[in-house]
């Protein structure tokens, strides 16, 4: 008795694993930008953190560096959903999620917000085992 | 019930307290630092209560972090902030279960993991923060 497995057959079961295993990082990640726009918002004072908030693929450090000084307050709601647009956005860029992605803050204050005020990154990899 | 928070934070800081590693700044209460004496700043953290298992009034998995940030006098090298950072993790070591009596019932609050940050200098302190994973079921 014998079994054969065809290589086409193979290969398009390692493809259907591949587009799972896609679905769920980019859910994932989705799940993070939830969580930091809706579910547990991120503080909002000025804006300029969470303006400087990026969704990157996976090594790429760029994205919008906002300084608080100068700035009035803003709003919360507006400034979240911005971020979560924006998020979004670079979520969707992502040719194949299973590459990775980067998600950055370049704020100049970024460290001071994650030493004093909360830090997000670290509540991500707690939840999501990074 | 959602009441189980401040228990949670009660027998994390009771923790940390008790191991008697330097004074404590606890959140929300005022506290002045004496330049150049070493303190503690935990933050309590809680991240997710989701149902531990299918059904009506199921028990909850609540999971969060437990961040200290261990504050020593700036300009002295990391040496004394290193070591309150490695009292700290040794506090909270990676599967230890930390009983706590609430008066009505003794709850176990579980370590997942604890770990160090890279030092920041914040004048007059140099600051290294660890966090620390905290779940409880209940």
């Amino acid at each position: 008795m014998q079994i054969t497995v065809r290589k086409a057959q193979l290969k398009a079961k390692t493809e259907k694993s591949k587009e799972k295993a896609r679905a769920q990082v980019y859910n994932m990640l989705s799940d993070m930008i939830d969580y930091m726009s809706y579910e547990n918002p991120l503080p909002v004072d000025t804006g300029a953190y969470v303006g400087s908030m990026s969704l990157n693929p996976r090594g790429n450090r760029s994205g919008p560096a906002k300084g608080k000084r100068g700035r009035r307050k803003a709003d919360p709601n507006m400034a979240l959903n911005d971020m979560e647009a924006r998020l979004t956005a670079g979520l969707d860029s992502i040719e194949d999620p299973l590459d990775g992605a980067t998600i950055i803050n370049k704020a100049p204050h970024a460290k001071e917000v994650h030493l004093y005020v909360r830090d997000v990154f670290a509540e991500l990899r707690d939840m999501y085992g990074l | 019930m959602s009441s189980i928070y401040h228990h949670i934070r009660r027998a994390l800081e009771t923790e940390l307290d008790d191991a008697s590693i330097a004074p404590v700044a606890y959140e929300n209460v005022a506290y002045s630092p004496t330049t150049g004496t070493s303190f503690l700043q935990p933050v309590f953290t809680p991240t997710t209560r989701r149902p531990a298992v299918m059904g009506v009034s199921p028990q909850q998995l609540y999971t969060g972090l437990f961040r200290v940030l261990c504050n020593a006098a700036e300009g002295n090298g990391p040496n004394a902030a290193d070591s309150l950072a490695n009292s700290v993790i040794d506090t909270f070591e990676a599967t230890t279960d930390i009983d706590y009596n609430t008066g009505s019932e003794t709850i176990k609050v579980s370590i997942r993991y604890a770990e160090k940050f890279a030092g920041t200098l914040d004048a007059p302190w140099y600051i290294v923060p660890v966090n620390i994973g905290w779940y409880i079921y209940k």
